[in-house]
């Protein structure tokens, strides 16, 4: 198929990699396929439900995936055989598992105790009689639920009351309406008779026989005593991570989050994105449950994609690069990368620059000092500061160390709302707080600084995943070589903040002043 | 896909959805104008601060910082402040006639765009219509002003005094879920600002005692389980939302309120209370709905996705009720409408 894809300038990839097919996998290659990018699905099942003559890769899976944006080369592996296949950009839309949480309420399915989606499809035991038969959905009673179940439950629940005539309880602890339509939608059942018990410090009791199952509760609002006899119940349906998910996340180096879905949990990937750039997480992968929500991601998935496709991302200004002559092939680097943005080729670690976002972890954690991180060099750095401390005439002269993503942009604010930087302070602007060595430090102090700041992002928050954590872990390596001359620990200091913190800004910059003039100047 | 240098898109609303849409059209070389009626970008957003205790709490605040200076630096962004649409004309495309406020008074230009997003936001909830005395007694403040005082001051602060409250009230659902309002929907937003609030001042002030009247707690972020858990350690949570507020000693607020657990009536003294009030249909969305022909709901939100054929679409909060994550994702879903529409154009 031709493309009139606009191809960045050495792109060799133009086309989209999507790996499940599922709703939102098919939706994102239906939106790519109508602007003529070419599609390959790579589906661990049959290709059912995708669109005749679309390119799939059926019963496949991919088991390694190097390279960077426009340029990824696939290792898959199809019915035993083993072969490569190129993408520009790839995005992951796997199915998790919806596993029933009967387990929690102690229950086993069997034709009275179902899965929620069986009664949703309307797959009701032949024993339930219009008019007679209680219905019970146990819904968000073992774990806090969300809006897309609640949805469901309500649906199914509507349904069951309305067009079968079936006395219907929902028993649940919050009632997740915070979805569009939902608290209509919470109404409607309870007007078709629907009755909604809510828990808050009790807890309905469960017991199942071979004969029957019995609900017993006391209505916390009436004091009560209830007990039913459901001839069948609903229990609800968990995502979790599919077995396929840890195999996909090994073989992309995808950062997961808590659960194991393919997407940290961090502000900053919301919604599409991975640590990697150019490979993306939609829907299921990302941990979303309903129709709604899976058709946004597809959206924001093609758009996601048409966009570095197209080379039109934002990039980085500056790129790591490894000196081969003084890299002992130790390979920190390329365990530190949040990005993946360093490859091993023939033994030998290469920054890939499409990959790279210039964070400068790398740079920094290298024993050897075999990475260059232009212009942020320790030694560029250092001159630097001596430059500002022969400039200023204050007795006490501090440096800080800015994250550019949270901190200056934080310090921008401040300057903006009136604030007056300390006349003694000189401010880096870095590209992550994680960029800074135990060298960029000790330049600093051995160009007479009496303290040095480093603020990065809150934990969780960073871009590059770790940089703050890793600049705590040298500024306490620091720490621990002033506890051994004697030196006040704590004229080093590393706070963390938002982009939106500037009044946070001033004041961690105040504190730290006021600290450090409490040390006062350091000794010649 | 074709080029779409020389396309004119006009993003009306600057907040977070408008942002999105404004920046990620404008790196795939669209022309965007970005029309904002205030003389600041960032929308409602931009006043809601960071409320990180020991990590990120993941509300997405920051995010609208990072957007702002995306938008001001691309260089295929023009941005309009302290301008709104006046008529809009169809004619080929759309011909908006843009009013712009200056010093000396104001400036109409018409300007023809291939498609049009509406960003509008949404209005809050204005409490002063229920029985909870804001604006009569001075520590009873929105969640919004809440936000506020925690970006501008990185503190909390009692309006009476400003000294740091000791017992602090948080009442969910004023204007939401609210059948004598005719409000038929969650507001989706305030369990989650509310208590990642309510911790942010437990984090910095762990002596502070939270009492938080509630329907249902809603679930919000990834690891609201854990959250959660760590609250209801912390917080104290009464689910009722109290009747009446009366006025106590020292500027504090007496509740008074039915106690589901004793079903007495029941009564607690704070000394700031803090409304969360419920995202209401934008006050202009009627107007805009009907200059640009976008159909919308009952309730008065717009469609999402606008009037799509006809080049309109909508997105954010003018739709509905949204988080800052969900109405990033809904503008990035609305770009690929719109890219999808121009391609056909």
């Amino acid at each position: 198929m031709a493309t009139d894809l606009e191809l960045k300038d050495g792109g060799v990839a133009d086309n989209v990699v999507i790996i499940g097919g599922n709703a939102c996998a098919r939706q994102i290659g239906e939106k790519m396929e109508a602007r003529n990018v070419p599609v390959v699905y790579i589906i661990r099942e049959t290709a059912a439900g995708i669109q005749p003559g679309a390119n799939v890769l059926e019963k496949a899976g991919v088991t390694d995936c190097r390279g960077g944006v426009g340029d990824f080369t696939l290792s898959v592996r199809q019915n035993g055989k083993r072969f490569t296949q190129r993408a520009g950009a790839v995005v992951i839309a796997e199915n998790g598992d919806l596993r029933p949480d009967h387990e929690a309420y102690g229950l086993d399915l069997s034709p009275r105790v179902r899965p929620l989606s069986e009664i949703a499809n309307g797959d009701l035991p032949d024993t339930v009689r219009p008019g007679e038969s209680v219905a019970v959905f146990l819904h968000g009673l073992a774990r806090e639920s969300n809006p897309a179940t609640t949805r469901t439950v309500m649906n199914s629940a509507l349904t069951l009351a309305r067009d079968k005539d079936l006395k219907t309880y929902v028993l649940t602890r919050n009632l997740k309406v915070a979805g569009n339509g939902l608290e209509k939608l919470y109404r409607s059942a309870r007007e078709a008779g629907v009755v909604f018990v809510k828990f808050t410090w009790t807890a309905p009791e469960i017991r199942c026989s071979h004969q029957e199952i019995q609900v017993s509760f006391t209505d916390e609002a009436t004091g009560v005593l209830f007990t039913l006899t459901p001839d069948v119940a609903a229990v609800d349906e968990i995502l979790a991570p599919s077995p396929a998910f840890k195999q996909i996340q090994a073989a992309f180096k995808l950062r997961t989050d808590s659960a194991g879905f393919l997407q940290a949990d961090n502000v900053h990937r919301f919604p599409v994105e991975t640590n990697r750039k150019g490979i993306f997480a939609a829907g299921p992968a990302r941990g979303l449950l309903g129709e709604h929500a899976w058709t946004a991601d597809a959206g924001a998935a093609a758009e996601a994609l048409t966009t570095v496709l197209q080379g039109k991302a934002p990039d980085s200004a500056h790129k790591a690069e490894i000196n081969r002559n003084q890299c002992v092939r130790c390979l920190t680097c390329y365990r530190v990368c949040t990005y993946r943005a360093v490859r091993i080729d023939i033994a030998r670690p290469r920054v890939i620059p499409e990959a790279c976002a210039g964070c400068g972890v790398c740079a920094a954690e290298c024993p050897r000092e075999a990475i260059r991180f232009n212009p942020y060099e320790p030694s560029a750095v250092s001159a630097g500061i001596v430059d500002a401390r022969l400039e200023r005439s204050e007795e006490l002269f501090t440096v800080a160390f800015l994250c550019g993503r949270s901190a200056v942009p934080a310090r921008e604010q401040a300057f903006r709302n009136g604030w007056n930087a300390p006349p003694g302070l000189f401010m880096i602007d870095v590209p992550c707080a994680g960029s800074i060595s135990v060298n960029h430090l000790l330049g600093a102090f051995q160009a007479g600084a009496g303290g040095v700041l480093v603020i990065g992002c809150h934990p969780d928050n960073c871009h590059s995943e770790n940089g703050t954590l890793h600049a705590k872990s040298r500024i306490k390596e620091l720490q621990n070589i002033f506890d051994k001359i004697d030196h006040p620990r704590d004229r080093v200091v590393s706070a963390s903040l938002a982009a939106n913190m500037d009044a946070g800004f001033v004041r961690i910059v105040e504190e730290f002043e006021n600290r450090i003039a409490g040390f006062g100047a350091p000794d010649k | 896909m074709k080029n779409l240098a020389g396309k004119r898109i006009a993003v009306i609303g600057a907040g977070v959805a408008g942002l999105s849409a404004a920046k990620d059209l404008a790196r795939l070389g669209v022309d965007v104008t970005l029309v904002e009626k205030s003389d600041t970008l960032g929308g409602r957003a931009a006043g809601y601060g960071c409320k990180a205790t020991e990590r990120c709490v993941k509300c997405g605040a920051c995010m609208v910082v990072e957007a702002v200076r995306e938008v001001e630096a691309s260089p295929a962004v023009e941005i309009r402040l302290s301008s709104a649409v006046r008529a809009v004309k169809r004619n080929g495309g759309h011909l908006l006639t843009i009013e712009t406020k200056n010093d000396s008074g104001a400036e109409s230009a018409e300007e023809r765009f291939d498609a049009v997003v509406l960003a509008t936001g949404f209005s809050p909830y204005d409490p002063s219509e229920k029985p909870y005395g804001y604006k009569i007694f001075p520590n009873v403040v929105t969640n919004l002003e809440l936000e506020a005082m925690i970006r501008r001051l990185d503190r909390v602060a009692r309006p009476s005094d400003g000294e740091a409250p000791k017992q602090m009230a948080f009442i969910q659902c004023v204007g939401s879920r609210d059948g004598k309002l005719g409000h038929l929907w969650c507001s989706q937003v305030c369990c989650g600002s509310a208590l990642r609030m309510a911790r942010w001042v437990i984090s910095r002030r762990p002596d502070t005692e939270i009492t938080f009247f509630y329907i249902d707690v809603q679930t919000f972020g990834k690891d609201f389980e854990l959250f959660y858990q760590t609250v209801r350690d912390e917080i104290k949570m009464i689910r009722m939302l109290p009747g009446d507020l009366y006025p106590a000693p020292a500027d504090g607020i007496k509740a008074v309120f039915f106690d589901p657990e004793s079903r007495k009536e029941a009564e607690m003294v704070f000394d700031m209370v803090v409304l969360s009030i419920g995202i209401t249909p934008g006050r202009e969305n009627g107007g805009l709905a009907s200059m640009f022909g976008v159909p919308a709901n009952g309730d008065g939100f717009l469609a999402e996705n606008g009037n799509g054929t006809d080049g309109v679409f909508a997105a954010g909060a003018a739709c509905g009720p949204m988080s800052i994550p969900d109405a990033i994702q809904n503008a990035n879903n609305i770009v690929q409408n719109v890219v999808q529409y121009l391609e056909k154009g």
